[in-house]
């Protein structure tokens, strides 16, 4: 039998992600971007961040022989950025860090880096107040929750490539989401 | 559905779980759907600040082959490390006079005049997807950082003679290049002799 013009188009997306792979620096300078910001909105700390991301790529790299294409490679550096981070939150070195993370004085406010589009100062004031209360209410949730609050409403990603970036079922992921937004509005405070 | 939406529906509203029926509600119901919005108008604000953020943080920390973040980019260093240790063996294997220090892949002649002890697995190298038909393993010293490079603590692996290298074994095509590197010591006994 003849393979189809779809088995055809999906060996052929396989094989692109493959050669996509094998240029490890275009997909570093290419990824680094998303991977930091997902990483930076699950762990609330730039420099923690950037080490985290950096061990990511690490990890990708050692293990990119074993990419076989099946997701696409966002997808794929996302499992293993969402394994990395998941990892350190237990480690007790990370357990020291969210220790001294009570303490800490959050300097970089996420709400500063608003765009400003013409809004008076109320509003401005008001939509700093809730998006910084949304920042504070995604540290407080679970870690598969953030996880799965962070990829859906900051990456913008379909259920399913959530499901498959975090080894949850589609029913978990939705749950999970469920539950971190009720959180978040809990925190944020609904209109009612 | 006459009444207003409870809020665990406004909750599965905002996260595109809604039933067939509480999508219409929230059509036809301005106070619900004024709720939705408000909810999807506050994460839109929260994407947008965290895109931000986090597009200044990338541009100040991309790594790159010319820039290195304050703590090391750890890729590189072992890029480095790999491309030091490929151009090292590439040029013993050319040496003829070095063909002593050349084991064949397999040999253990040599490795019984020398005790070794193996002190970790191959780890690839940049050519190793290359195919390789023949070769040899190459043992050559090489700068205690390329053990660190590949996350092994240099102590473990010091060469008596030179506190300043570790003993590698190299995995060298005839094609003069390198494919995975594993590295070694010398054993109790041998590091005792000297």
């Amino acid at each position: 039998m003849e393979p189809s013009a779809a088995s055809g188009f999906i060996t052929a997306g396989i094989e692109n992600r493959a050669t996509e792979i094998a240029d490890f620096d275009q997909v570093l300078h290419r990824y680094w971007p998303r991977i930091l910001r997902f990483v930076l909105a699950s762990v609330h700390d730039s420099g923690l961040a950037e080490t985290l991301t950096q061990e990511c790529f690490w990890n990708a790299y050692r293990s990119r022989m074993r990419f076989r294409g099946d997701a696409s490679v966002h997808t794929w550096l996302v499992r293993i950025a969402a394994n990395v981070v998941r990892d350190h939150m237990r480690s007790r070195r990370l357990r020291f860090w969210k220790r001294a993370e009570r303490f800490a004085v959050d300097s970089s406010a996420i709400a500063d880096f608003l765009p400003d589009p013409g809004l008076t100062p109320e509003q401005r004031a008001l939509i700093h107040e809730q998006v910084q209360a949304v920042w504070d209410a995604s540290r407080n949730l679970s870690a598969r929750q953030r996880t799965v609050f962070v990829l859906r409403f900051v990456e913008d990603m379909e259920i399913a490539d959530i499901a498959s970036a975090t080894g949850l079922t589609s029913n978990a992921v939705n749950v999970h989401l469920f539950r971190a937004v009720r959180a978040i509005r809990k925190r944020v405070g609904s209109s009612r | 559905m006459s009444r207003h939406l409870s809020e665990d529906q406004i909750c599965r509203a905002i996260a595109g779980q809604s039933t067939i029926e509480e999508q219409r509600h929230v059509h036809e119901c301005p106070h619900c759907r004024t709720e939705i919005e408000r909810s999807w108008s506050v994460l839109g604000a929260f994407r947008t600040a965290v895109l931000v953020r986090a597009e200044r943080e990338a541009l100040r920390s991309t790594p790159s082959l010319g820039t290195q973040p304050e703590d090391g980019w750890r890729w590189e260093r072992a890029l480095a490390a790999t491309a030091l240790v490929a151009v090292v063996a590439a040029l013993i294997a050319q040496l003829p006079g070095r063909q002593g220090a050349v084991l064949p892949a397999g040999d253990s002649s040599v490795q019984a005049e020398r005790p070794i002890v193996v002190a970790s697995d191959f780890f690839p190298l940049a050519y190793s997807n290359v195919p390789i038909t023949d070769g040899r393993i190459v043992r050559l010293e090489v700068p205690r950082s390329a053990a660190s490079a590949f996350g092994l603590d240099p102590v473990d692996l010091v060469n008596s003679r030179h506190h300043d290298a570790v003993l590698a074994d190299v995995v060298v095509g005839v094609d003069g290049l390198a494919r995975a590197v594993r590295f070694v010591r010398p054993g109790v006994d041998d590091i005792q002799k000297e």
